[in-house]
């Protein structure tokens, strides 16, 4: 009979209880036992308030992360625009710097040389036989013809690369010294000797002077120049250096003179044409 | 008792959302009475009885993380609850203006008996919370009512029961 009034009312009778607890609860709310009971609250919710504010703090650094990121990114583009635009600038600054340096060198050459010097640039180099033509920057339009001398230097020094073969409107070809074709007369001034270099026709890329007569004294390092008796070159530009005296043939009354070129082709990027001699 | 376990979890939960994670939801300092909310809602659905346990209880948790009346909430939802339970469970809540109206009804009620419990046993002026951030409060709350609202339908359908 109770269980069944309980159980009809307990609606109400849950009612009454809560508003007394809770009346009571707002009469002692500020009293030591509602402290306790929320401290003791407290200490059972913390571990949970830890978590979320980890979660919450968490989730705002991922974000501010990820701005950040994005911001650096953007940055790390500009960044890197910047850098690939320094460094076209750098190349660009080094090749003009390469250029007027060579423009002053060759500029200085033809302003101190005894001849009129036309300046050219290298194009294109022989692919089969290495060196032994040239491709150059100046033709027929520039006063270039077939049989000019061409020179380099080589620390201030001028030395032969070739001679003229081949003229066109725009470019022209040089014979280098390397062509087996190439000959010119030389003049060894400490022997007194004269005689023919001929183009390098071994692989020990030295030129060679055949029929010396073997009672000459050449010695070795001897410079080797053109002569004025060659109608090819001036006089006295050097060709080489005396580098081997080959006498190996005992019955032979002439030796042969293997020359070393004044001239490295391979490290040369202008020549000098002679164009008229003064 | 899973329902009860359910209930537990969806009020402090909803309790934890409310303190810890949103607080971008503040407007003036004030944010929606999110707890309220779900009393109402499972006051609405399963009667006088079980909102006034879950007002009680709600409340009671709410007392204990930020009430300065230690009561004060536990007093309000549960007569909140209760009343919920008693006379809006004869209303047929079936679109959205009524079913703003019903929140708004009932926070007003909860709002005037939580002052009402704050103004007895308290030196709070009524006038000075009435014209600071009552109104916020109840607007507010009503507005994210309605959208809470029928995110608990929605679960209610997936999970089979609240």
């Amino acid at each position: 009979m109770f269980s069944f009034f309980i159980f009809k009312n307990k609606e109400r009778l849950i009612f009454i209880i809560f508003f007394i607890v809770s009346v009571l609860f707002m009469s002692f709310s500020s009293t030591r036992f509602s402290i306790s009971l929320k401290s003791v609250f407290n200490t059972i919710v913390y571990p949970f308030e830890y978590v979320f504010f980890n979660i919450r703090d968490g989730i705002s650094y991922i974000s501010l992360s990820f701005s950040e990121l994005s911001t650096l990114r953007k940055e790390l583009k500009e960044k890197e625009k910047m850098i690939e635009y320094y460094r076209e600038k750098l190349a660009d600054y080094y090749s003009m710097k390469y250029k007027i340096k060579e423009l002053e060198e060759a500029l200085k050459y033809k302003s101190e040389s005894l001849y009129k010097l036309e300046v050219s640039k290298i194009l294109i180099r022989d692919s089969e036989e290495i060196f032994s033509s040239l491709i150059i920057d100046k033709g027929y339009i520039d006063g270039i013809r077939v049989g000019m001398p061409v020179i380099s230097y080589n620390q201030d020094e001028p030395g032969v690369v070739g001679v003229i073969s081949e003229v066109y409107l725009l470019t022209s070809k040089v014979r280098t010294y390397k062509d087996p074709l190439f000959s010119t007369g030389v003049y060894l001034p400490y022997s007194k000797v004269l005689g023919v270099v001929n183009g390098i026709s071994n692989d020990k890329n030295f030129m060679t002077i055949n029929y010396i007569d073997k009672e000459t004294n050449i010695s070795l390092n001897e410079p080797v120049l053109t002569t004025s008796e060659s109608s090819l070159f001036p006089e006295n530009i050097k060709i080489g250096y005396v580098n081997y005296i080959d006498n190996t043939d005992k019955s032979s009354l002439t030796y042969r003179v293997f020359v070393k070129p004044q001239i490295e082709l391979n490290s040369i990027k202008n020549v000098f044409i002679i164009t008229e001699r003064r | 008792m899973a329902t009860f376990f359910y209930r537990s979890f969806l009020i402090l939960f909803s309790i934890f959302i409310i303190i810890y994670l949103f607080d971008f939801l503040k407007i003036k300092n004030v944010r929606p009475d999110i707890v309220l909310i779900i009393v109402i809602y499972i006051a609405y659905r399963k009667g006088a009885f079980s909102g006034e346990i879950t007002g009680f209880f709600a409340g009671l948790a709410e007392d204990f993380i930020y009430s300065t009346l230690f009561g004060a909430y536990s007093f309000s939802k549960f007569i909140t609850g209760y009343i919920t339970g008693k006379i809006i469970t004869n209303f047929i809540i079936d679109n959205f203006f009524v079913q703003f109206f019903i929140i708004l009804i009932v926070t007003l009620i909860n709002n005037i008996i939580f002052m009402s419990a704050i103004l007895v046993f308290t030196n709070v002026s009524f006038v000075d919370y009435l014209g600071s951030v009552f109104w916020l409060k109840i607007i507010y709350t009503s507005v994210v009512g309605v959208f809470l609202w029928y995110l608990l339908e929605y679960f209610e359908k997936r999970t089979g029961g609240i």
